[in-house]
C-alpha cells in the first residue's frame, strides 16, 4: 500500500488542526481532505492536547491566537515538549516579526500568515514535513539518503534495518512475517 | 478595448487604496480555483462573478452566486453596468472602480504609482507585481476585514499594458530576514526576551499588539 506513496505521504496521513474559528477550520479541513490529507479539527489547548496525545498526529497546523486564554505559541510548546519530532505549521493572521520570533523559541517550524494560497499551504505541509523528518533522524543520526537506518519489528522485536531512503514504505520481518512499516518518525 | 487601464481600488483594511489592474478579457472572482481573484470566504461562491471590462467600465456579471453581488449597494440581476467612481461589492469585500471620474487617485495612494511608458521600472514582470499582490499586501489587507476569509490569492494583472502597477516599497515596516519557512534567520536578542516572564505573556502582549494594528478589541 505504501509502495504508490512517496514518503513525505505517508509522514502526514493525519493533520491535526487547532483553529478557533469555525470557517476558517472548515475551509482547511475540507482543503486538505480534497488533497488526501486526514483532518482532526479542535478549537483550543484543551482539545488540541487530547487529540495530539490520544491520536498522535503527524502534523500540526496551529492558529496562535485560540479561545479559552492560551494561545497557539503556548500549544506549541506543550506539543514540542512531548513529541518534537511532530512538525508544527503556525497558520496565523499575526503578521509581526515578534510573533515569528517567539514562534521560532517555541519549536514552530513553519509560519504562514493568513490570507493564504491553500496550494502553497500543501507544498510547505510537504517540505515542513520532509525537512523536520531529516532533521530528527538523517542528521541526528548522521545518516544519508543510501545508508541504513535500524528499527524494531513491531511483532516480534526483531532488530531490522533498510535503506534510510525506504522510509514510510512496508517489508515484511523476516523472522515473524508480519509487515512492518519502516519508521517515519 | 479599453484605451485606459481600469483600475479596482481595494476599500477595506489597513492596506486601503490598494489597486487591481482588470484586463480586457473577461476576469472572474470567486473561490474556485480557477478565478482570477479568489476569495475563500463562505460568503463567496466558487464562481461567483465575472467582470468584463469594455469602454471604461466594467460589465459586471453574477453568476448566479448565492449571497450576490452588489453594485452601489443594489444587487446584479444578470448583469450590471460597473461605472468609474461605483462600488462593488463580492461577499465581504469591496471595491472602487477607478477612472476619469477620479480626481487624479493615481497620485494620491502612497503605495502605489503608475510608471509611465520609459519609465525605469519597464523591466518590472508579472511575477513581481503579482507577488506583491499575492503573498502580502492584498491578502493581509483584506484580512483584517474579514473573519472567514482565508485567501485572497493574486489577480491576473494586465501583461500587455505599458504602465505597470508598482508598489512603493517605502511604506513597508521594516521585515526580518525569513528563511524559507516563514521564520526568522536570525534569533531574538535576550533583552527581548527577559522583557517577558513566560510564553504566555509574551504571546498575549503580541496578540494584543496585533489587534491594536487593526484597531481591534482584542476577542475573549
Amino acid at each position: 500500500m505504501y509502495d504508490s506513496l512517496s514518503a513525505v505521504e505517508v509522514i502526514i496521513n493525519r493533520i491535526l488542526i487547532v483553529e478557533g474559528n469555525p470557517d476558517e477550520a472548515a475551509f482547511l479541513k475540507d482543503f486538505l481532505n480534497q488533497n488526501r490529507f486526514q483532518t482532526e479539527v479542535t478549537r483550543d489547548f484543551g482539545q488540541a492536547r487530547s487529540a495530539f496525545n490520544l491520536h498522535q498526529p503527524d502534523f500540526v497546523i496551529l492558529e496562535a491566537i485560540l479561545p479559552n486564554k492560551v494561545s497557539g505559541f503556548e500549544v506549541c510548546e506543550y506539543m514540542k515538549r512531548e513529541k518534537s519530532s511532530v512538525p508544527v505549521l503556525m497558520l496565523t493572521e499575526i503578521d509581526l516579526d515578534d510573533a515569528r520570533h517567539l514562534a521560532a523559541r517555541v519549536g514552530v517550524d513553519a509560519y504562514m500568515t493568513k490570507p493564504y494560497d491553500p496550494n502553497e499551504l500543501v507544498r510547505m505541509i510537504r517540505r515542513v514535513a520532509e525537512s523536520v523528518w531529516q532533521h530528527s533522524h538523517a542528521l541526528r543520526d548522521n545518516v544519508s539518503d543510501g545508508e541504513l537506518i535500524r528499527f524494531p519489528c513491531t511483532g516480534c522485536g526483531a532488530r531490522l534495518k533498510a535503506r534510510n531512503s525506504h522510509r514510510g514504505r512496508k517489508l515484511n520481518c523476516p523472522r515473524c512475517h508480519q509487515g512492518v512499516m519502516i519508521p517515519v518518525h | 478595448m479599453a484605451s485606459q487601464p481600469l483600475i479596482l481600488e481595494i476599500q477595506t483594511g489597513k492596506h486601503k487604496g490598494r489597486r487591481i489592474r482588470l484586463t480586457d478579457a473577461e476576469m472572474t472572482i470567486g473561490r474556485g480555483e480557477n478565478s482570477s481573484i479568489r476569495i475563500a470566504s463562505a460568503e463567496v461562491s466558487r464562481d461567483h462573478c465575472k467582470l468584463i471590462a469594455e469602454n471604461g467600465r466594467v460589465r459586471v456579471v453574477d453568476l448566479k452566486s448565492r449571497n450576490g453581488t452588489f453594485i452601489d449597494g443594489r444587487p446584479v440581476d444578470g448583469e450590471k453596468i460597473l461605472n468609474p467612481g461605483g462600488l462593488l461589492t463580492v461577499g465581504p469585500l469591496t471595491f472602487l472602480l477607478l477612472g476619469k471620474e477620479e480626481p487624479n487617485p493615481l497620485l494620491q495612494d502612497p503605495g502605489v504609482r503608475l510608471k509611465g511608458k520609459k519609465g525605469s521600472d519597464d523591466n518590472l514582470s508579472d511575477d513581481d507585481i503579482a507577488a506583491w499582490l499575492s503573498d502580502t499586501d492584498l491578502p493581509t489587507a483584506l484580512a483584517h476585514e474579514l473573519t472567514d476569509t482565508s485567501i485572497i490569492k493574486r489577480a491576473d494583472l494586465e501583461t500587455q499594458s505599458n504602465e505597470p502597477l508598482v508598489p512603493e516599497p517605502a511604506i513597508e515596516e521594516s521585515r526580518l530576514s525569513l528563511n524559507e519557512f516563514g521564520l526568522p534567520k536570525q534569533p531574538v536578542s535576550s533583552d527581548r526576551r527577559n522583557q517577558f516572564k513566560s510564553v504566555a505573556e509574551e504571546a498575549q502582549e503580541i496578540i494584543r499588539r496585533h489587534y491594536e494594528s487593526l484597531g481591534e478589541k482584542p476577542q475573549s
